[in-house]
Parts: C-alpha cells; sequence; structure tokens
C-alpha cells in the first residue's frame, strides 16, 4: 500500500506505523548534493540511450521478418532547458548529440512503410489488448505503455524494463514547467535580454538559448548530419551563452524552483538516475563488445 | 509562432469532433486506432479532440486549454505545446510513440494548446 493511508487502522497502531515509516524514509534520504547531481543525470540523458533503443526496437522488428527504416527513439530530457552546448564543440558539430537527427526524415520512411505492410504497428506497439507498464509522477500525470511489441522490447533492452524506461522518460517531465517559468525570473529576464541582444549582433533574432536549439532541431530532424547552417548558429548560440552566463542562470534558477520537488521526492529521482546511469552503462558494454 | 499563423499550418486531421459537452465522464473511452494519435477532453480517454495521422514536421491545432488525456499510437513524437503571450512558447509535454496519458495531472491539466508532429 505505498502511498496509500492507514485507513482502518487504529490511531496508536496507525501513528506507530507512519513513525516507522518516517524514521524508514529519514535514514534513506539522499544528501542534497546527492539529489542535485541525480536530477543533472536525468534532466538531459545521453543521446545514445535513443539511439540504442531504436537500433534494439529495428533488430526486433527484423526478427520478425520485416525490414523497416530505422524507428525513431529520443532520450529523456526536462523540457525548456537550455541543452548543453560550448563553442568548440558547436564549430566542429554544432549541437551535436544534444538533438536527435533525421528524425522527421526517418519517421516519415516509417509512415509510408507501414502504410505499405500490413502486421508492422501490431509488431511494433502490441495488440490492442496488450499488458501496459504504468507510471504516476508525483504531479499526478499518468503515464502506460505496452509491455509487449518491438518498440517495448527496444525499450527494455536498454533500461532493464518497460518500466525504467517509463521513469528515466517521463519523470523528468514533472519540472518542464518550472523549467518554463524560470523565465519569469527577474535574474533571467536580464540574462535573456542581454542573450538576444548579443544574437541580434550574431544576426539572429532569438530571446533565449532554448529557440536557438529547436530552430536547429527542426533543421536537424531531415538529416543526419550538422548542416553549415546550424553550426553557424550553434556557435553564434554557444558564444551568447558564454557572454551572457544565461546558461548557468538558468540552471542554478531551475534548481531553486525545483528545490520543493525535489525534496519531497529525493528517492525518485535518485532511482531515475540509477536507471540512467545503469542504462548508459549497458550501451557502453555493447558498443565495447562489438 | 501565434495561433493565428499555425491555424494556416494546421496539418490534415483525419477527425477532430470537438465534443465538449457530450462525452462526460461517465461515458464509454473512446477508441484510438492503431497508427493515430488521438487526445481527449477529459481524463481516460473521453471526449476526443484529435484523431490524427498528422506527417512529421506538421503542427496540429488543438482547442485551447482542453487537453486531458491522449494516446499515442503514432511511430512518432507528439510534442504539447503551450502559446504564451510575449513569451516563448513552452513543451507541456514530449509525448513519445506508444505511450497512453490516462490523465496529464495538475501540472499539465488543460495547458495544451497545439501540438507538434516529429
Amino acid at each position: 500500500m505505498a502511498g496509500g493511508r492507514a485507513e482502518g487502522l487504529r490511531p496508536a497502531a496507525a501513528t506507530a506505523l507512519l513513525l516507522i515509516g518516517t524514521l524508514v524514509a529519514c535514514g534513506d534520504r539522499p544528501s542534497p548534493d546527492e539529489v542535485r547531481a541525480a536530477l543533472r543525470v536525468i534532466a538531459a540523458q545521453p543521446g545514445e540511450l535513443g539511439r540504442a533503443e531504436a537500433a534494439a526496437t529495428l533488430s526486433c522488428l527484423r526478427a520478425k521478418g520485416f525490414d523497416p527504416p530505422p524507428p525513431m527513439a529520443e532520450s529523456g530530457a526536462v523540457q525548456n532547458l537550455p541543452v548543453p552546448v560550448d563553442e568548440r564543440a558547436a564549430r566542429a558539430a554544432g549541437y551535436g548529440d544534444a538533438i536527435p537527427r533525421g528524425a522527421l526524415a526517418d519517421g516519415r520512411k516509417m509512415q509510408r512503410y507501414a502504410e505499405s505492410t500490413p502486421g508492422v504497428d501490431q509488431a511494433l506497439g502490441g495488440p490492442d489488448a496488450a499488458p501496459v507498464a504504468r507510471l504516476v509522477t508525483p504531479n499526478g500525470w499518468e503515464f502506460t505503455s505496452p509491455r509487449t511489441g518491438c518498440v517495448a522490447e527496444g525499450r527494455a533492452a536498454v533500461y532493464g524494463s518497460v518500466g525504467n524506461w517509463l521513469t528515466a522518460f517521463y519523470l523528468p517531465q514533472d519540472l518542464n514547467q518550472t523549467a518554463a517559468d524560470v523565465y519569469l525570473d527577474d535574474g533571467v529576464a536580464t540574462a535573456s535580454a542581454a542573450y538576444q541582444s548579443c544574437m541580434a549582433g550574431e544576426g539572429y533574432h532569438m530571446r533565449i538559448p532554448q529557440e536557438a536549439s529547436e530552430t536547429a532541431r527542426g533543421w536537424a530532424a531531415a538529416g543526419d548530419s550538422p548542416a553549415a547552417r546550424e553550426i553557424a548558429l550553434a556557435t553564434a548560440d554557444a558564444r551568447c551563452r558564454s557572454r551572457t552566463g544565461i546558461a548557468g542562470i538558468w540552471y542554478a534558477e531551475f534548481e531553486r524552483r525545483a528545490a520543493p520537488w525535489l525534496t519531497r521526492n529525493a528517492n525518485r529521482v535518485i532511482g531515475a538516475a540509477a536507471v540512467v546511469r545503469e542504462a548508459t552503462a549497458t550501451v557502453a558494454r555493447r558498443s565495447g563488445d562489438r | 509562432m501565434r495561433k493565428t499563423l499555425r491555424a494556416l499550418t494546421v496539418a490534415t486531421v483525419i477527425a477532430v469532433p470537438t465534443t465538449l459537452f457530450t462525452a462526460g465522464p461517465a461515458a464509454a473511452a473512446d477508441t484510438c486506432a492503431s497508427d493515430h494519435f488521438c487526445a481527449y477532453q477529459h481524463a481516460s480517454y473521453r471526449g476526443k479532440l484529435v484523431d490524427s495521422r498528422a506527417a512529421g514536421g506538421a503542427t496540429v491545432d488543438v482547442a485551447n486549454d482542453q487537453v486531458t488525456s491522449a494516446k499515442n499510437r503514432r511511430n512518432m513524437r507528439w510534442d504539447g505545446y503551450n502559446s504564451r503571450t510575449g513569451l516563448p512558447d513552452t513543451v507541456v509535454f514530449r509525448f513519445q510513440a506508444q505511450t497512453n496519458v490516462p490523465n496529464v495531472g495538475s501540472g499539465a491539466n488543460d495547458k495544451i494548446d497545439y501540438f507538434k508532429v516529429n
């Protein structure tokens, strides 16, 4: 009855249970530094996890006799935060791993393939009444995902189970609104104005770094490699971030606003970070095996 | 992007029965076919607002601030956005392929103004 009330118990027994539960919870309570480190792990997860998931899904489909284009999959993240980028890396590879590549083209190919190939939808998503894994986030979002089908197999192959995948992908999104509200902070607004002015000097109309990376995300969705325009935009973005410090200011304010949620859900955040770390290790091990 | 501009670029939506008052919480859950994306006004997939197979790159408008549950049976990601006047639009949720949301919870309930398909 995790999370449930001790209904039907006598008051003294309920109080004793509550006390024991509190003591156990306090004994397990991670330090604030541990929780913040875990938040950083789940807030921007490695792009390789999504690619590995897509590859495992593809492998499953091929084993069932289908020969589709690569399916799309993406790693989890808190949305509305600036994606990481530095100027040196941007000059070589734009936003690199921080944004998915080819998703749009692959998605369109997959759509055409699905329309012309009976049975592939069921192979991907399982039958209509397939059993599902379920996640309810602290803010009350409820998510389900099929436990059968090739999408489920791909997720389980990387994250250990579909339930783990739900945690890694959707728990961070409980903080999407918190990350968006950071824009309302006075210090962030000041940094944003400086960033906007800097980007105007570079020839771009971008109010915040997220607008730059979202623009590049749209471009990258159509192709695999960073084009010259993405490299130019990412380089300007990185330069203006460096001059204004906006990414650090944004993240610090995000962490401050997320603190009450983090305190209430410390063990869940630590657990989600463990899933992401283990998935990253799994993918690295498999890469090493090849 | 303003909603008036988006309306010009709205993708093909196979059916958008805006059953705002006909599908109460006691009604049976609406169906959503394989390879479709569906969004609903109420929890547990009741009161269909969107039933779409829009292609990647499309923007799909939805009755403002109504979405409470959704099914993504597409093999594409659907991002739910909130429009903010004078501020950048924000991602309410990034909704991965083959997942369902019976209830978006208090933080996101009635906040989505449009979807982008990726």
